[in-house]
């Protein structure tokens, strides 16, 4: 109760002295806080013939720089700006190095912060 | 109507001081440094003789101050230059995992597309780039050609990203403010929307240099540059939280002074020592996570940094505005004497 209470009195204080914004503050040499929400994605590319990990696949979202790519076990995961929802593509770039994988594309709309995907590539 | 609000925020800073709910922390993850920058607080050097701290020892923090809810917290990754370490995005999504936020200080000599694009994939929410000046003057206190055309180039990448929390800092010294309103042209053509001024502080090896330390003519030259760009709202700048600034509060910056350290933000260094930021004497870190338990630590600690009568001293002693400045930035303390190292309320005009 008393912790309620101060947490109150302490708002109150930072309104009434127009310094609301000061619970969002940055120390000197120190960077802004980080309020954005996003999305973390996560998720593994599999065969759909042998179900096993593809690794070099590159996962992205078309008009966005971010991508990333497949590891050894199949999986990735990245972080994105918040969005409602998401239209992501799963392309083989290395040729026939890992697998030889038509490309695929997905659209997955949430309202969570997480998402996991489990994608199946068929063989080219 | 301020006499009221300054009485009203002098309560609200007793208040925080009281909670002091920690909201901010640097993790100084290396000292090694791809640069030898002029006026470096942290003195760091190329190759370290403390080892990059591991991602394994520095969890165990975040588990600690996990154990009792609390607000959001951002894991500040600072240096040396963090990018230098290639687990720094592995780094990343363990400080997300634990449920913080985090963000990077940079120089910019390895921010690559590559790396920006890694950075943001591993949940980088905020990053802050050293910029000071037009490239002779950037190259010169940066001690490397190639500075400034780095920097210039990560300053875009940053800016590109609208998610990011990005800003630019200045070092501002008599060789480069006259050089301001170029940097601020820069800075804005660039897409960047915050830009933070600071003066460098007579501590570590600035202490080499003394003519990078302010005067009168230079901060009063800040301060009304400062107070003009604000006014016309085309970025966020303002002047860094290292002091007080009498007449200048609320002008240079949003709201009025007040030094955080210990109360809202605490560290960990390189060495496990628990401390506020890093650029303050390292004789006032409070414990070592080797030793001790980080939230054990910041709940019964940290004295000297949320009772700051034993600031009153030197300058401060009779200066009636200490129950706003309460002393300054702990950074600028002489920790033999307990006076002030600088006092920028006194070198500016009033």
């Amino acid at each position: 109760m008393s912790v309620l209470k101060s947490r109150m009195s302490r708002r109150i204080l930072s309104v009434l002295s127009l310094s609301g914004m000061l619970f969002v503050f940055q120390a000197c040499y120190g960077t802004a806080q980080d309020f954005e929400i996003d999305t973390q994605l996560e998720g593994i590319v599999q065969s759909k013939d042998s179900l096993q990990p593809v690794k070099g696949i590159k996962v992205y979202i078309p008009g966005s720089d971010q991508y990333t790519l497949t590891k050894d076990d199949g999986k990735f995961q990245l972080f994105l700006p918040y969005s409602v929802s998401y239209k992501i593509h799963f392309n083989d770039i290395d040729s026939t190095e890992n697998g030889h994988y038509k490309d695929a594309d997905t659209v997955v709309t949430t309202k969570d912060d997480y998402i996991f995907l489990n994608i199946l590539l068929e063989t080219k | 109507m301020k006499f009221i609000r300054r009485s009203l925020f002098r309560e609200f800073v007793k208040q925080e001081t009281l909670a002091h709910n920690l909201h901010y922390l640097f993790w100084e993850c290396t000292q090694r440094c791809n640069l030898s920058c002029l006026h470096c607080g942290s003195d760091c050097i190329k190759s370290s003789r403390y080892p990059d701290m591991p991602l394994e020892d520095f969890l165990p923090t975040l588990d600690s101050i996990n154990r009792k809810p609390h607000p959001q917290i951002i894991v500040v990754i600072t240096g040396g230059e963090p990018l230098l370490r290639i687990d720094l995005e592995e780094c990343g999504f363990a400080i997300r995992e634990k449920g913080f936020r985090w963000g990077i200080v940079t120089n910019g000599m390895e921010y690559t597309k590559e790396r920006h694009i890694s950075l943001l994939n591993a949940g980088m929410g905020a990053c802050t780039l050293s910029f000071d000046g037009l490239k002779d003057n950037h190259n010169w206190l940066r001690n490397n050609n190639m500075s400034w055309d780095k920097a210039l180039n990560a300053m875009k990448l940053m800016a590109s990203e609208k998610r990011l929390n990005s800003d630019v800092v200045s070092c501002v010294h008599g060789k480069n403010v006259g050089e301001l309103e170029s940097i601020y042209q820069i800075i804005k053509n660039s897409g960047m929307r915050a830009w933070r001024l600071f003066t460098i502080a007579p501590i570590g090896r600035a202490l080499k240099y003394p003519e990078l330390l302010p005067d009168r003519q230079l901060l009063d030259t800040i301060y009304q540059f400062i107070d003009e760009k604000r006014k016309l709202k085309e970025i966020d700048i303002k002047f860094s939280c290292e002091a007080y600034t009498g007449k200048w509060e609320e002008k240079v910056r949003d709201g009025f002074f007040f030094c955080r350290a210990g109360i809202h933000i605490a560290s960990v260094l390189i060495d496990g020592s628990i401390g506020a930021c890093p650029n303050i004497d390292r004789s006032l870190v409070q414990g070592n996570i080797y030793q001790d338990d980080f939230s054990e630590i910041w709940d019964q600690k940290y004295e000297l940094y949320r009772n700051r009568v034993h600031l009153k001293k030197g300058v401060c002693e009779e200066c009636k505005h200490f129950k706003d400045c309460l002393g300054g930035a702990m950074h600028l303390r002489n920790t033999q004497n307990g006076e002030t190292l600088f006092c920028h309320y006194n070198t500016a005009s009033q």
